[in-house]
Order: structure tokens, then sequence, then C-alpha cells
């Protein structure tokens, strides 16, 4: 039957030449049937709609097998690598060739500096105290090695004679010329730097995997992996599957046999050959092979070892112990175990066009004399009886379909599958190869993968029904594919629904970690992949992953199987659904609605009509992502509804499609979506798994240390037994503080045993008296208040007004000795007079006020009583001519403006003067001089403030002392009077503010008044009652 | 990515600039060469992208991850988000994102469980029209899925209009594209003439009789042309024939098939000499020409099942010549290890041999094993062989015997001394 090649192709279209169409995107695979075909059966059962059904088929079905992962993540199956490596940081750059010297020179010296440093060595005297004759005293370099172990100090100052050692003898110390070195090492790291990206020396992978004949219906096979630090010892697993109950288990309890290698595994390849078990391990420069016999342990059977890079190991499936090898330089050998190779091809140039790649690919093919030869740029048969048979089988170019810039990635000879396949994966797509019919692909799929696959696994059909599978696996993001295909001997290749993404060991079950810890884990699982390998039994298909750290997982992935239990499953699920769902209020609504879809006309595009209903149920479905899988059911549930409804409308052509659609629903109500649906016993077992992760990870830690310098001698020795007293009182302080806080009394520093407080005595009250130099006496004076009259006094400024007053004093006393009328008045005056040069003037004042108005002065509020008896206001009198003109001309806006807030407490001060004013109206027929002093006695401290504001006019001073003098006397002309009062009634509302915004000064006036005059003031009115 | 292409090749041109020493030939060269791709980072690429790009770029990942975990509802809904991206500006990525539109759709669709038909039309008319560039290929995935469900009418209407689509001028894809839906709709005519043949055999009926000739004149035409070009044509092959050969035109099937098996423009395709040897013995050929056709097919495949046919009507030649090129081809058949639990073959590997022994060619039987024995032995008679015939086919192990016995005379006795050893052992124990 394998024998067989299908009778009819799907049509191809062949042409020669370099392929020409770019890849513009991974999205190839999917939403392409390819090529169709008519099948071999006749014209199907009678006719239905007037067409007849013809059997047509797709090079690519849509609907096939399908597997469902049993969990969401991988599952470790080892505790992780104690040795495996992680990348620290990204690769390093080329350019950093010089650390990398440094590095060398440093921490490699001998190997470095050893012989000419014996030369050298004789020359040099290390020793400091022992100078030699004939030398070079190097003593001080001795300092400079030293210091090397540790981390260098960045600000740490070149020492000039290292320098000059450095410039004597930089082109004769290094064994190896630096300039060699490093123009070696930068390439090296550019090297490291393509390997970082792809490494083809892994190709075929690191991870085998032989089954073992069933022994009481237990399932066996042989894991073989390398571990260790390097990947350089090799392990021979037995593992055993079960699978209870659905569910399978991979039993990982058995010790492993270990066998330690000299370099490290790039490559394990495995087959089975009739009754034994043969493994290839290649590495760098070196093969082996391994055999295992049924019921024996795994024996070593021979190791080669070849002058270049090997680059692939591949084991005879149909002889035993025959091999294939192919190196680096383009030679191929046939190894038969005893004997020596044999080479049969030695390609110096790859083999279609130019690739300059090293890498060269042997497997076998269906004739066992006959090779598949390979590098990037295709693949040849080569029959190694004779030296220049060979063909084509399959190039990079336009026949196969390829885009520009596409290679050969990984060959397979799918042996196991079908005698005649063969699998060539590239970066974009998969062939499968009839060898039988070369270069034409008998099957071509577009992996879509990110990076290029070249891990392989093959697993035949299990019978004719199922399809086989194909596992490509790529190492970074451990990418892992499943393919399906039916097809190949009597029918031609169809692929089996669309590729299917397997979990990868770096998506694994991360559980609440902190950040670094996180960090770690994440580094570690995301590794490059370096092996796959599967095996399925009982439906089941398990999938081995392989890391380069060392760790190997496993996944398990289900057949879904036939539609009659998936119907019943979902009624099933369907009464969960009611328990468990959500309000089902939107249900009944939905329903409805689902069954009128298929009545409807769809002009309408299919995303707007898959989004409406969908998308509400599946964004339910996210909010409720334990019972995503519940939920899901939900919605099938009623679409079943709905395709029956169809299946009735459309009898004959649709039944397939809507049993493949049931198997859909089936499908995804199984497949687990969230990581977090992991079950219990995986999450234990991923916990354990971290936790020993990360105990390895903190035991390893490592790193160069830090010089330390010794700084005791500058420390000042502190006395033991001071410290003891110290602690033993901050011991009873806090037991103070605590036993306050119990009691919640408060803690005061007496209760406490500190030492006492020092305490600053209150410095005494200033007398002003004691201070009679001028300059205390002036700031008495300003604290007061009277710093303007203080300077005035001093600069002698009023002395005009003070000659003026005595002058009126004098008048005042001769008209009262010329009347005969004493007065109490009198006695005022000579009470007043002993104050001080400036009482003369204030008496006369207060002479004036008791003997023209008493009734009035008496009835004043005390507020206004101050300024009256101020004695130093009354001076200023001279300058009250002039201001309520001013008041009225400029200043009048402008105050009224700003103390406008203020005008309710200016009421209440326009109701205290209310009295005085009507009282001025009364005594009209006083003399008018009298009236007009009294007012200015009551403006008296506006005029302090005016004063300082029309400063600048005083020294038109003579000229208002002229006016002032002219209004005293001749007062009497009728024409000034009427100004007069006019000039008063406007100034009672804007003066009465004025005081009112001084209000401050004229409290502190009071108080003043309080301390130091309260003699004036209290004897004065004592005296104007004494007079009534 | 093809951005990134040009950046690795523009990179690639500037570091050449260094190499002064190297010839301009070689220069030349390195500047032309494409750019491996074995890896694909497009981390550059990502450097100046727009806040849209990003995010649909994001999308269309986020519809990648759903779509390979098989969460076709997930991609449904990220889909019709993705849909925005038809209003790129730019015209290149606009008609890339036309032809991902269609492929995930179309892909979704297959599997989201409640599309139906008229999804499917309007998602291949719609986008038929967006990206015109993909006219071709997406009308003739679109017959494709209207065939495959059964619309046999519908898929050739569909073809018929885009056979007649014209628009601008044609890259190569399209070209080939649009001769594939020429040669679908020949073939489909072919469908149409079968099914019109078996119905009109039953009541001869002038009219329908024309109508199913038209049909056949349409479909020789397009199918003669598609033929002409390079290429895997089996089913338009055998349609064409199976249509000349009902008109009686046996000369133009021989040429079709002919020039179908020999050209050298052909891949080496065996079922185009099968189908040539069928149908020569459908016509009874002589044996002479059935054995050219089989020798060239040999030469192809030596593991083909025709072989043993091909070593009898060489056994049975009466060429001289023939007689003694039929050893190879048993030989030859028996190195495959798929042949090699085959009684048959074996069979005729025995006949073969005692014809040779009984014609005195023991020495051609000798060259030939001569050549294998180093393989035959440890692929067909090991002592596990043995173990294993006894047990599954125990006819088998007596032919090996008899051939072992045969070939024992030409090397060392003890060649076989295990496997012997074993089969008078398995004999004496029944």
């Amino acid at each position: 039957m394998a024998n067989r090649f299908p009778a009819q192709l799907f049509p191809h279209f062949y042409q020669d030449g370099p392929p020409e169409h770019r890849a513009k995107h991974v999205y190839d695979g999917w939403g392409s049937y390819g090529q169709i075909l008519r099948g071999d059966d006749e014209p199907a059962q009678g006719e239905m709609e007037g067409e007849m059904l013809w059997g047509f088929k797709a090079q690519h079905k849509k609907k096939g097998e399908m597997w469902i992962p049993v969990e969401p993540v991988v599952t470790p199956l080892l505790p992780p690598n104690k040795a495996g490596k992680i990348p620290s940081g990204p690769p390093s750059s080329p350019d950093n060739f010089t650390e990398h010297i440094q590095h060398f020179h440093v921490h490699h010296c001998m190997d470095s500096f050893s012989t000419m440093g014996h030369l050298l060595g004789e020359h040099f005297n290390f020793h400091k105290n022992k100078p030699r004759k004939g030398c070079i005293n190097m003593g001080r370099m001795k300092n400079v090695v030293r210091r090397l172990k540790y981390k260098k100090c960045e600000v740490r100052h070149a020492s000039s004679y290292v320098h000059r050692y450095h410039h004597l003898l930089e082109d004769v110390i290094c064994d190896i010329p630096s300039a060699l070195l490093a123009e070696l090492l930068h390439e090296e790291l550019t090297f490291q730097r393509q390997q970082e990206q792809f490494r083809s020396d892994i190709t075929g992978g690191v991870l085998g995997c032989v089954p073992l004949p069933n022994i009481e219906n237990q399932n066996e096979i042989c894991l073989i992996y390398p571990r260790g630090a390097a990947l350089d010892s090799l392990n021979f697993h037995r593992v055993v599957l079960e699978f209870n109950e659905g569910k399978p288990n991979v039993d990982m309890s058995n010790t492993s046999l270990v066998y330690n290698l000299k370099g490290t595994v790039r490559q394990i390849s495995t087959v089975r050959v009739d009754d034994k078990g043969l493994v290839g391990v290649r590495s760098d420069y070196s093969c082996g092979t391994w055999v295992i016999k049924d019921g024996e342990r795994p024996r070593p059977l021979e190791v080669i070892q070849l002058k270049e890079p090997c680059t692939s190991l591949n084991v005879s499936p149909h002889i035993c112990g025959e091999f294939v090898v192919a190196s680096e330089s383009g030679a191929a050998y046939l190894w038969t175990v005893g004997k020596r190779p044999q080479k049969f091809r030695d390609e110096k140039t790859n083999l279609y066009f130019n690739d300059k790649s090293d890498w060269r690919w042997c497997e076998f093919s269906a004739h066992p004399r006959v090779m598949v030869f390979a590098d990037r740029t295709g693949a040849e048969l080569t029959d190694s009886r004779s030296s220049d048979c060979s063909h084509t089988l399959f190039r990079i170019g336009k026949t196969a379909g390829c885009k520009s810039g596409e290679r050969l990635i990984v060959s397979k000879y799918m042996g196991e599958v079908h005698p005649y396949h063969h699998l060539f994966t590239t970066q974009f797509s998969a062939y499968i190869l009839d060898e039988r019919m070369p270069s034409i692909p008998a099957l071509k799929w577009e992996h879509m993968m990110e990076s290029p696959p070249c891990f392989a696994r093959v697993l035949p059909a299990l019978d004719s029904s199922t399809s086989t599978k194909i596992l490509l696996g790529a190492q970074r993001a451990q990418e892992t594919v499943l393919l399906n295909y039916t097809g190949g001997c009597e029918q031609p290749c169809q692929s089996d629904g669309p590729l299917q993404k397997l979990y990868s060991p770096c998506e694994g079950l991360k559980h609440q970690l902190l950040p670094h810890k996180q960090q770690e884990v994440e580094k570690r699982l995301g590794v490059l992949a370096a092996g796959l390998t599967a095996t399925q039994s009982n439906g089941f298909l398990t999938v081995f992953q392989f890391t380069e750290a060392g760790d190997l997982f496993s996944q398990t992935l289900k057949l879904h199987l036939d539609t009659t239990s998936s119907q019943k499953d979902l009624s099933a699920a369907n009464c969960d659904i009611d328990l468990v769902d959500l309000p089902s209020k939107d249900k009944p609504a939905e329903e409805p609605r689902k069954d009128s879809i298929p009545q409807e006309t769809s002009t309408v595009s299919d995303e707007e009509q898959l989004s409406d209903s969908d998308f509400e149920q599946e964004l339910r479905q996210r909010m409720l992502s334990q019972l995503e899988v519940v939920t899901n059911d939900d919605q099938d549930g009623s679409l079943t509804s709905d395709t029956e409804v169809r299946i009735s409308c459309e009898p004959a052509p649709v039944p397939e499609s809507s049993v493949d659609i049931a198997q859909n629903i089936q499908a995804r109500s199984v497949r687990p979506a969230n990581p977090e649906n992991a079950s219990e016993e995986l999450k234990l077992i991923w916990k354990k798994w971290l936790n020993s992760l990360l105990d390895l990870n903190t035991r390893k830690k490592r790193s160069l240390k830090h010089r330390r310098l010794k700084t005791n001698d500058i420390q000042v020795k502190v006395h033991r037994r001071d410290q003891l007293k110290e602690k033993e009182r901050f011991q009873k302080l806090r037991n103070g503080l605590n036993d306050a806080l119990k009691n919640k009394k408060l803690f005061v520093h007496g209760g406490s045993c500190l030492p006492p407080l020092d305490i600053t005595p209150v410095p005494d009250t200033v007398d002003p008296s004691d201070w009679l130099d001028d300059l205390s006496q002036r700031l008495s004076a300003s604290w007061a208040g009277g710093w303007k009259n203080w300077w005035e006094d001093k600069l002698g400024l009023n002395r005009d007004s003070k000659i003026q007053a005595l002058r009126r004093k004098r008048r005042q006393e001769k008209r009262a000795r010329a009347r005969y009328r004493v007065a109490l008045s009198g006695s005022f005056t000579s009470s007043t007079s002993y104050q001080d040069t400036l009482s003369g003037w204030s008496s006369s004042t207060s002479q004036y006020l008791g003997s023209d108005s008493e009734s009035f002065a008496t009835s004043q509020s005390a507020a206004e009583d101050i300024p009256l008896s101020e004695p130093e206001t009354l001076p200023k009198s001279p300058v009250v001519e002039e201001f309520p003109r001013s008041e009225g001309t400029a200043c009048s806006s402008q105050a009224i403006e700003s103390i406008k807030p203020f005008s309710h407490t200016s009421e209440r001060l326009e109701l205290d003067h209310a009295l005085p004013i009507s009282q001025n109206q009364n005594q009209k027929h006083l003399p008018k001089k009298v009236s007009t002093v009294e007012t200015q006695s009551v403006l008296s401290p506006l005029q302090m403030l005016k004063e300082s504001l029309y400063s600048q006019q005083r020294q038109s001073r003579q000229q208002l002392q002229k006016d002032y003098l002219s209004s005293l006397f001749g007062s009497q002309e009728p024409s000034q009077h009427p100004v007069e009062v006019h000039d008063n009634s406007q100034l009672s509302s804007s003066g009465t503010l004025r005081m009112q915004s001084s209000g401050y000064s004229l409290a502190m006036q009071r108080l003043s008044q309080n301390r130091s005059s309260s003699q004036a003031s209290q004897p004065q009115k004592k005296k104007s009652r004494m007079g009534f | 990515m093809d951005d990134i292409e040009a950046e690795l090749g523009i990179s690639r041109s500037v570091g050449n600039e260094d190499f002064s020493d190297s010839s301009e030939d070689e220069r030349v060269a390195r500047k032309i060469r494409p750019p491996i791709l074995l890896h694909s980072s497009t981390a550059q690429a990502r450097a100046k992208e727009s806040g849209f790009h990003e995010s649909s770029r994001l999308c269309l990942k986020a519809i990648r991850d759903a779509m390979l975990h098989h969460h076709w509802q997930e991609a449904a809904q990220y889909l019709s988000a993705y849909s925005q991206t038809l209003e790129d500006t730019t015209v290149n990525k606009q008609s890339l994102a036309c032809e991902i539109i269609w492929r995930l759709g179309t892909e979704i669709l297959q599997h989201h469980p409640n599309s139906r038909l008229e999804d499917f039309n309007a998602l291949y008319e719609q986008m038929k029209n967006s990206g015109v560039k993909n006219y071709a290929k997406i009308c003739l995935e679109h017959s494709f899925h209207l065939l495959l469900n059964g619309h046999i009418y519908d898929a050739k209407r569909q073809l018929s209009v885009a056979a007649s689509w014209r628009y601008g001028k044609q890259s190569v894809p399209q070209s080939l594209d649009l001769k594939l839906i020429h040669a679908y709709c020949g073939f489909l005519d072919y469908v149409i003439w079968h099914m019109k043949k078996s119905s009109v055999s039953e009541a001869e009926d002038n009219s329908s009789n024309r109508e199913m000739h038209s049909y056949f004149r349409q479909a020789s035409v397009t199918l003669q042309e598609i033929i002409a070009q390079p290429g895997v044509w089996d089913p338009f092959v055998l349609s064409y024939v199976d249509m000349l050969e009902f008109y009686n035109d046996q000369e133009e099937a021989l040429k079709v098939l002919q020039n179908y098996a020999y050209n050298k423009d052909y891949p080496s395709n065996p079922n185009a000499h099968v189908y040539l040897y069928q149908f020569l013995k459908r016509h009874e050929a002589p044996p002479a020409k059935l054995i050219s056709i089989l020798k060239v097919l040999h030469h192809l495949v030596p593991s083909h099942e025709l072989m043993q046919e091909y070593c009898y009507l060489l056994v049975n030649s009466v060429v001289p010549g023939h007689l003694e090129e039929s050893l190879p081809v048993v030989f030859n058949l028996l190195d495959y290890p798929s042949w090699k639990n085959d009684l048959d073959t074996w069979n005729c590997l025995l006949t073969v041999m005692t014809v040779f022994k009984r014609k005195g060619l023991q020495h051609l039987i000798a060259n030939e094993w001569k050549q294998r024995k180093d393989f035959w032995l440890t692929m067909h008679y090991r002592a596990y062989h043995g173990r294993k015939d006894s047990e599954l086919n125990r006819e088998l192990l007596l032919v090996k015997a008899k051939v072992a016995k045969l070939l024992g005379e030409h090397g060392k006795p003890d060649h076989f001394f295990k496997y012997k050893l074993l089969i008078i052992f398995i004999f004496l124990m029944f």
C-alpha cells in the first residue's frame, strides 16, 4: 500500500528560476484551499437543487482532526537543571572586544603572558626589601597586581610608572600579539551574535525518544537528553506514560542512566530499527552511537572523531548500525558501526547557488544506499554507491513557490510515516516532498512561525482514518506548531485542518512572584528551545520540549472524538450552565434572534455580523475567566439549535459541516484558554519547580568582591563604660515613655532622668530714663510714636511756633491779669507747666479748652480726649489751615475710596463726632477763632498723617505760617467765614475717616499715654472736674 | 518585512564598501544577493511606526495568537477591530491589509460556528474589489469554496466572470492565477460534459447532445491551453483524454499523453507514464511498446508498483536482451525497505531467479548479489526478520528462504547461516 503513488496529483505549475515573490506577511497559511481535485467517487446520490454533488477535495482541508491540549500550560518534568545556563543580558557587541581582551589578560594571565614572563622574569625583582643587582625593582608593581583582584575604583588615579612600563613592554609581553588576538576575538564575537539569533548547530534538537516494547500494557519510552552546565552529560531516562481515566501522566520516577561526554551535545537522533533502538549523538567534532536493546541498559557502540565541525548525524531507519554524517567542509560520510566511515560526497560549494553557508545536512531516503544531501539552497538525492549519481529532490526556487530569501532550515526523512516522503522546512513554509516525484512539493504549508523551525518530529497516523502529525519547533520563543495531513499513498496529500500552536515553556504558569524573581524565572524559561519530541498512544499526544538551560517540559493533547459523544456532553454541559451561569435573562432574547439569522439575506460583511452577539458573549466570558469554559458552552448550546435548523433546510450538502460544527463546538468547550485554569496538581508542580529554581539561583550568586580598606585607626575610640551608661539611660527613658503612654500621662522632663535643662533668665525691663544718649532717646520717642516730633525738636524746626506759643501765652496772661479774672485755668497752667518745654504750649490749648468749651471737654469720649491731651500733636496746628484745602482738592477722593471698607465703623465714629460738631454749631456764638482752633484740635491726628503725606509742601512753610497768622488774626473778616464753615463740613466726614484709619496709632498712643503721661492727663481731668 | 530586507541590503552594501581588495564582480554579486532571512528581527522597523500602526500591529498579533490556538470567536472580535487598517493611507499597507483580512477572515469563517455561505460570499466579493491585486486569487478561492459546498454552477459562473476580467498590467502571479482560472473553467466544463454524457446515454436527445458538444468544445480549448504549460496537470490531462477518447480521437489523446510524459520541460511525473501505459494497455498496444514506457518509468522510479508487471513483461518477452534486464528490476525493487515484506515481489524474484538459473545466467545473479550483499543481509536476512516473518507471514519466510538458498550459491555459505538455522528451527517446531 505504501508503495502506491497517488493516482492524481493536484495541479501545479512547473517553473524554472529563482523565486521572485517577496514575503510581505506571515499569514499566507490561512484562507486558502490551494488547489482542487475531483475525488474518485462518482457523483453523489441524486440531485440536489438541480446540481450534482461531486466529490471535490481541496489541497488544504479546512476541517480536520482536532487535538486539544489537556492543560493550558506545559508541565515541567524534571527539577530545574542545576547548572543550567541563562544568557546574562544581551549578547555582547563585537566592538567590546577590548573588554574581553582585558578579561583574558587579567584572569588568564598564565595563558597570555607566561612565555614572555619567563623570559623577562630574571630581569625583574618583585621583592620589596631585597634589591638584587642587575634587576629592575618592581616592588610597587606588586600592589598594582594585587588590586586587580577587586572591582576597580573608577576614579583611581593612573600610576605613571605603570604607564611607563606599559609603553615600554606593550608589544613584547603578550604571548599572542594583541592585534591578532583582537581580530580573532572580534570575529568570534560577531559569530556569537549571529548564533544568538539563530543557532544552526543545534538543528535537529537534543531531545530523543525511543519507544520501548510494551510490557504489561505499559507505555514506556526512553527519553534521551543532555544535562549539566554545558549539556554534556547524556541521560537515558525510562519514562512510563499512563493514561488513567483520560488523564495522562508522565512518570519520571525512574533514575536516569548518565554518560558524561567530552563535548556539548548538539544533536540527538534516534530511530527504532527492527528490535533495537539506535541513538546517534553529535557533538562539535565527534559523534557517538548508543544502542538500546529490549530489556537491556543502553550501551555505547562507537565514537568517531572528525577534523571539521560536524553539522549533521542521522541514524538509518533501514539498516541497523548505519549512520550518515555531514561536516561543515561539505563532506558526507556513511558510517557503519565497526567500519571506517565512507565518504560518498564532498561538496565544496553550495548546491544551487552561492549562499556562503557552511551548514550541511544528510539524511537517509527510501533506498538504503541513496542519501539526501542538503544545504541551505536545496537538497539532492545522492547514491552512495556511485560518485556521480545524484539528482535534485528539492530546491529553493519558483517551482516550490518559494519566496525570495527563503532558505532550507532542516530536512527530515519521514520513514516512519511514509517511505518516500521527506519534510523540508524553511523560514516560511514546510514542504513534504515525495522522492518519486522530486522538485514538486506534495504538500506545502505556510507554518506562520516567527522564527525558523529547526526541530521536526513526525508521528504516523494510527489508522487510515486519522491523520499524520508533524510537529515543528523553533528555537526562539520556543514556538511549536502542530500540522496534520492525510494521504500520500493512494490519495494525494491534503493538509488536515488549520495548524495549531502548542504551548511553550516560556508561557508557563507564573505564580505571584516578586518582580526580581519573576524576572529570573522569565529569563530561565525564555531561553532558546533545544529540542522537541513526541509520542502518541490511545488518542493522546504527548509532546516533550527541551530548553537550552537543560529543562524538560511536556504537554499532552487529546484527540477530539466523534460527534455523538460530544452531543451528549453538550447537553450535559448545558445543564451545568443553568446552574452556574449568570442571570440568564438575555438567553431567551438571544435564541430567537439566532434562529432568525438564517432567514436574513446577508449583505453585511461578516465582521459586522460576527461582532454583535458573540462580542457580548465573549466579553462576559472574559469577565468570568473562572467560568470561561462553561459560558462557552452556553453559547454553543444555543447554537446547536441553529445548526439543526440549517440541517433541516439544507439537507444533502451540509451534514458534514454541521458535524464539524458540532465537533468544533465541543472542541472549544474543552479547549482551555487561560493558564490560570490549570489543574491544581499542575499548579503545585509548577510551584515546586519554581521554588527549587529560585533556590538554585540564590545559592549561585557570585561576583567580584569590593576591595575593603580598614578605617579602624581613623575612628575615635569610644569608652565602653560610657557606652554602657548611655545605654542604661536610654533604657530608662524608654521605660518612662512607655509608662507615660500606658497611663496616658504627660511625660515631663522632671520625671525623666535626663540632666536638668539650662534656664536662661528673662532680661530686665529697660528704663528709658537710664539711657540718656541721643539714640536711646530717639528710640524711646519713636516707640512712643513721637519720632517726628523728636526730630523736629532736635533740629529746631518748631522753634518759631514755640516762640509764637510763648508769646501768645504771655499775651493771655497779660489779658487775664488785665481783666482780673483769676480762673482755675490759671492753676492748670501752673500745674502743667512743670512738665517740659512743650508743656507751655499744651497747657495753652487745655486752657483754651478749659476756658472756652468746658462742657465739651468733659463730654468727649476717651478716644478724642487723648489727642487733645496729647502734648505733641498740638505743635502741628500751623499746618491745620492748609489741610481742609488740600482735602477738598486732591486727597478726598482717594482717601474716601481707600477707606470705604471701614464705612460702618466710620459711621459710628461719625456719631461720636456728631456731638462735637453740633456743639460746634451751637457754639457759633463764640468767637470765630475759637471754633476754628477747636476743629483743628479735633483733627490733630489727621494732621499728623497729612503731614507725612504732604511733606514736600513744607518748604512753603513760611508762607503757610503767614497764612495761619492771617487766619488767626484776620478771622473776624466776614469774607473768610463761609469758606471756613464749608471746609469744616467737608472735613467732618473725611476727617473722621482719617481718624479711624489711624486708629491703630491712636491705640498705641493711648497705651504710651497710659504708661508715661498718665500724670499729665489725670490731674488735668481732676482739675477740670474740680472746676465744676 | 520587505523594509527590513531593504535595510539589510543597504547595510550590506555599505559594509561592502570597506572591502577594497574584493573584485568588482564579487562586490556586485554581494549586493545583488538577497539577505538571508533566517531570523526576522522586526525591532528596527518598529522604531518609527505611528500609534495607529502600532495598535493595528498589536491587534493583528492578537488575531494571530487566537487563531493559532484555535480560539476562533476571539479572533473574530479582533478582526472586526482590525478592519480599521483598511483606512491606512499608505497604499502598500492598505493592499497588504486587504490580503490579510481576506485570508484571516475566510479562515475564521471556516471555523466559526455560525458562519454561512452568504457570509463567505459577502466577504469574498468585498475583498475581491477592495484588493484588486488579489482579484484572480480570491476569485479562484471563492469558486473552490462554492465547489466544495456543491454549488458547481455557481462556481462555474464565478470562474467565467473572473476569466474575462481585465485590469491594468498583470503581474506574474496574477497571470498564473488567471491561467488556472481558465483551466478550472475548462475542467468544470468537462465535469458538466461528463454529467450530460451519463444522462444522454440513456435518452438519445439531439438538443442535449448538442449542448454536450458545446461543453466539450469549451473544455477542450481551455484544457489544451493549460496542458501546454509545463506543470503537473493530472486531472486536466485525464479529463481531456477522456473526452478525446469519447470522440474517438485516439491519436490526439496519445499525442497529449506522450507530450505530458516525455516533454523535457515538464517535471518527471510518474503519473504521466502511468497514464500513457494505461492508455496503451487499454488500446491493446504491443508489449514492446509497453516495455519501452515502463523502462523509462523504471529509470525514474525504480520502486514503482508497475515494476513487477514490467518484470513479468520482460521475462515473457521474446525480444533478446529483455530477460537480462528483468533481474535488476526486481532486485532494485527489493532494495527498497518498503517492499521487503511484499510476498509478490519475493515470488517475482524467485521466479526470475529460477528462470535465470534454468537458462544458465547465474553469473548475472552473482553480479547483482555482489552489489547488494552488504545491506541485503542486514536488511532482509537477520534472525529478527526470520522470527518476525514466521509470526506474520510464513509463506514469505519460505519464499525468502528459497531465494536465500539460490543466493547462497554465490556467496559464502555462512552468510545465511543464522537465518537458515532459524528456519530449520521454525520448521522443526511446526
